[in-house]
């Protein structure tokens, strides 16, 4: 269950991967081919525990060393991604 | 037509990029001290109506004064004069206002050529006045000569003609006159150089794209989208990351036990002792402060069952040497310079044994691997003296990249090396430092600083005397020269940052920018670079499958 769960939020992060990349290039003017989504990290998509709702993700630029979080507004009933936010993490 | 936005009411634009601000209510228009310098303006000022800029609508002030028009006029409306403002080019292109305003599009020569010019016309003015009235009283004293008349009469006729009195009354006005003239200029010129001294000057494309960036820059740093909690949540799971990558080798408990600080604000709770490696234990407390450290120690340290350690060097880094620390290692050792005197020293090296600095045993190891790695064991004499980011490279290896200034400098004509402290650095490095201290990032920068060395000329006025201090600059507080210092944090906001002394880390000294530049001389940083270390320690996952 738990293990289907995770994929299942995998598959919407991979739906939406070109957002999620295209909005941390527009926000901190850096190329999209360097950022990679931590998708196949247990740890790198996650369900929030200290907001409702929210699906965060961590994308690492492999140019400039920085890692990002992107989170988003989670409908699991309409397997929607919405509201998106980042911010520099490490 | 007048351009938009700008009033001549407050302003006088009188050539290209010279911007001078004159209360309206200061300008006296035709009277005889100023009028021929406000004529030739007005003049070219209605001559350039035709390409689009109006005379400036100044309002006058009344002015009722005895004053010789016709010579003083002579005076100002000398051939320099009206040459100098006809030669003065008019432009209609008004630069922008930008926060600040005052000081935009000022050229300093044409500051000081202004100065200048006013100090010479009011300074042959006054000696023309002077003059008149000096060549007045002698005529009149030769014309009482002539027709020999008794004294009590010429002082009669004195009195009724007030001649001498007028003479007199001339030169006060004219002296009031000259030195109000002086004044505005001297209060116009120095809000103009002051406003050029605080402010950079800069193309306007150049300062907006640069304001464009600065409150770019602001918004990512300060207004985070994510929540405080959420990007916390976020750290906790990028360290998850490198767990679920078998990349730990240290258990959390142990981290707790050997390094975790008390307050994370204040980094480890570090002590130099008695050796001279300020500059490591300032690297480890700096090391300490970061929020990656619990990361680096725990990926590159290990305590073995024998109570021995594990470190690899550089930390994090795929080919790093493993270096093994004993607790003999950690433990105080005998001081080989026990009672000699060193050379170029008086007093005998009077400590019988070298002791580790004063922490945590797990940073007590950083510091035995340190200098290990440098000097092939544990020599604690041979550590003393160095550089930060020394510790910081050889610490982080290839994960860290390194930023560091320097304003030391040898002078080869004096052949004396020089210590005039980070606010020397020529204009491009002190750029650099400007960002790299706006932009400090604990999450990405570990830093130490070193105070300048002590050098009678540059530390002129500083030095204490007999304690072996000196003061910092424009603060009272007190600093060890040829010392390095640990950077903990810095407020951005208030332009203030946070260091402190390996004597006692727990105290924190805080200097603003300005203290800081005028009281150190190096700057020692390395940024960590995230890719590197998930891709060396991805790559060291692998190796160890």
């Amino acid at each position: 269950m738990e293990n289907q769960k995770k994929e299942q939020l995998r598959n919407i992060v991979r739906m939406y991967e070109s957002e999620i990349t295209t909005l941390i290039s527009q926000k901190y003017s850096v190329d999209t081919k360097d950022l990679v989504v931590l998708i196949n990290d247990e740890s790198g998509i996650y369900l929030s525990k200290e907001e409702k709702d929210t699906l965060c993700t961590l994308v690492l630029n492999n140019e400039n060393g920085y890692m990002y979080l992107v989170s988003a507004k989670y409908n699991e009933e309409e397997n929607t991604l919405s509201d998106f936010r980042s911010d520099v993490i490490a | 037509m007048r351009e938009e936005g700008f009033s001549f009411e407050q302003d006088l634009a009188v050539d290209d990029g010279v911007h001078i601000e004159m209360p309206k209510t200061e300008i006296i228009q035709n009277d005889a001290y100023v009028s021929t310098y406000d004529k030739a303006l007005d003049a070219r000022w209605k001559e350039s109506e035709s390409s689009g800029i109006t005379a400036p609508n100044w309002t006058l002030a009344p002015i009722s004064i005895d004053a010789p028009q016709p010579e003083v006029d002579s005076v100002l409306s000398s051939p320099e004069l009206v040459a100098h403002t006809e030669q003065l080019p008019l432009t209609n292109e008004i630069p922008p206002p930008l926060v600040g305003g005052e000081g935009v599009g000022v050229v300093p020569e044409n500051i000081q050529e202004i100065e200048k010019f006013t100090e010479e016309q009011v300074a042959t003015a006054t000696l023309e006045v002077e003059n008149f009235v000096s060549s007045g009283a002698n005529e009149v004293a030769l014309a009482e000569e002539a027709i020999a008349l008794p004294d009590s009469d010429i002082q009669e006729v004195r009195e009724r003609t007030g001649i001498l009195g007028k003479l007199e009354q001339i030169r006060n006005q004219a002296s009031v006159l000259l030195v109000k003239l002086r004044d505005k200029t001297t209060e116009i010129v120095g809000r103009e150089i002051a406003a050029l001294t605080t402010k950079p000057q800069k193309k306007f494309d150049h300062e907006k794209e640069n304001e464009y960036e600065r409150i770019k820059g602001f918004i990512r740093n300060y207004e985070r989208e994510n929540v405080a909690p959420v990007i916390e949540e976020a750290k906790r799971m990028r360290n998850k990351i490198l767990e679920e990558r078998g990349l730990l080798q240290m258990s959390q408990e142990d981290y707790q036990t050997y390094f975790a600080p008390k307050d994370f604000e204040v980094g480890a709770e570090l002590n130099q002792g008695n050796v001279g490696d300020c500059y490591a234990v300032a690297a480890l407390h700096a090391l300490s402060c970061s929020p990656n450290y619990e990361i680096i120690c725990r990926s590159s340290m290990k305590k073995l069952p024998d109570g021995s350690w594990e470190v690899k060097i550089p930390l994090l880094s795929e080919n790093g040497d493993v270096i093994n620390i004993t607790q003999e290692e950690l433990g105080p050792q005998k001081n080989a310079q026990f009672l000699k005197v060193k050379e170029g020293d008086i007093m005998p090296d009077l400590r019988y044994s070298l002791k580790s600095l004063g922490g945590k045993e797990g940073i007590r190891v950083l510091e035995a691997a340190f200098i290990k790695k440098k000097f092939g064991s544990v020599d604690r004499l041979a550590a003393e003296g160095g550089w930060g980011s020394e510790v910081l490279e050889s610490l982080g290896g290839d994960n860290f990249k390194k930023y560091s200034i320097n304003s030391n400098k040898y002078n080869a004509d004096r052949k004396t090396h020089e210590h005039p402290g980070l606010v020397s650095l020529p204009a491009d490095e002190m750029a650099f430092l400007d960002h790299v201290l706006e932009n400090f990032d604990p999450e990405v920068f570990i830093a130490t600083a070193a105070t300048r060395f002590m050098d009678t000329k540059t530390l002129s006025g500083q030095v204490l005397e007999g304690i072996g201090v000196y003061k910092g600059k424009d603060t009272m507080q007190v600093f060890v020269p040829g010392h390095a210092y640990s950077i903990s944090g810095v407020d951005k906001k208030n332009r203030v940052i946070k260091l402190a002394n390996p004597w006692d880390t727990t105290k924190s000294i805080e200097l603003t920018f300005d203290q800081f530049k005028g009281t150190f001389g190096g700057l020692d940083a390395v940024r960590i670079d995230n890719a590197k270390l998930l891709s060396n320690m991805s790559n060291i996952a692998k190796s160890g499958a």
